[in-house]
């Protein structure tokens, strides 16, 4: 089996990107985490690992169309490949298949 | 929202820096990024702490990703192509012209191996009595003696050396000084000594 490596960040980024769908871009994905994850990410965090993800192949690119605001410059968007849905697939299932091999008391105390 | 200025605009210098270091095909989408997110935080945070903000983005995004410069096709490998073609011929001339190329091969083998063993000399001989802390204020006198129309040199210096001016024609009436005199010729000179050596080449 080849052997997926995604770190912890990536994955929550690849995540993001996948649940934007045609929204995702740098500043959106950046105020997306920090809204649902309340963790305090910056701007070229996100940047860093949005570039990892597509040279491993879980993202691609495009340059949008520009607008107004932003001083008319046009914006990245990212949508998740194939590979990237079957890797969070892979990721999920792993997780979970070792959830359910976890004692009693840690799943209750888990959910 | 504060709006006490009507334009907030990101300081210019940190945009320049930007400018200066991000590679161009990332540019655009990063300082797009960038001044959504200062007029995103204009309004969350006010200018001066927005503009504090953007100045710590433009650092951060000082990394490897951001600065390295996108590949051309070309650039890299058409050059290391060339080397390669050029070694290739190379080596199909020597094999070629075999006597020849063993002739041009011995020839500089041999042509170096002369070279480095006449540094190897020039060296040695540049080291001869380099222990002398004032070397270069020490000379050696040089004796040369005529007898049966033979010119001799030597650098042994005998106490009572006889310097002779050679444009005199009578060498028996020419005026003759001893080595304890050899301020009169060379007034600079600060101290005399004998010196005794086998040494004789010129």
């Amino acid at each position: 089996m080849k052997r997926i490596y995604l770190g912890e960040f990536e994955e929550l980024v690849l995540l993001i990107v996948a649940m934007l769908e045609q929204e995702a871009y740098g500043v959106r994905i950046t105020h997306e985490i920090i809204e649902q994850t309340d963790r305090s990410v910056r701007l070229n965090q996100v940047h860093a690992s949005l570039h990892r993800l597509e040279e491993k192949g879980m993202i691609v690119s495009k340059m949008g169309d520009p607008t107004p605001e932003r001083g008319g410059r046009r914006k990245r968007i990212f949508t998740i490949t194939a590979f990237g849905r079957t890797t969070l697939i892979e990721m999920k299932a792993v997780r979970s298949h070792l959830w359910n091999l976890l004692p009693a008391s840690m799943k209750i105390a888990g959910a | 929202m504060k709006n006490n200025q009507p334009v907030a605009t990101p300081p210019r210098w940190a945009t320049k820096l930007l400018h200066w270091y991000c590679a161009p095909h990332l540019l655009e989408e990063v300082q797009g990024d960038l001044e959504e997110e200062f007029e995103f935080q204009v309004n969350q945070i006010g200018v001066t702490k927005a503009r504090l903000d953007y100045i710590r983005n433009v650092f951060g995004f000082i990394k490897p990703f951001a600065i390295k410069r996108k590949k051309t096709p070309h650039s890299n490998s058409f050059k290391m192509n060339m080397i390669k073609h050029y070694t290739t011929i190379a080596w199909r001339n020597v094999i070629r012209q075999k006597s020849f190329s063993a002739i041009n091969v011995v020839g500089l083998a041999l042509g170096m191996t002369c070279c480095l063993f006449i540094f190897l000399w020039v060296q040695d001989e540049k080291s001869v009595d380099n222990f002398h802390a004032n070397g270069k204020n020490l000379y050696v006198l040089y004796q040369t003696t005529i007898s049966g129309g033979k010119v001799n040199g030597n650098y042994s210096t005998p106490a009572g050396l006889i310097y002779q001016d050679p444009t005199v024609q009578n060498r028996n009436e020419a005026e003759a000084i001893s080595l304890s005199e050899i301020k009169q010729i060379a007034p600079e000179t600060e101290k005399i000594t004998t010196y005794a050596t086998g040494y004789e080449l010129p």
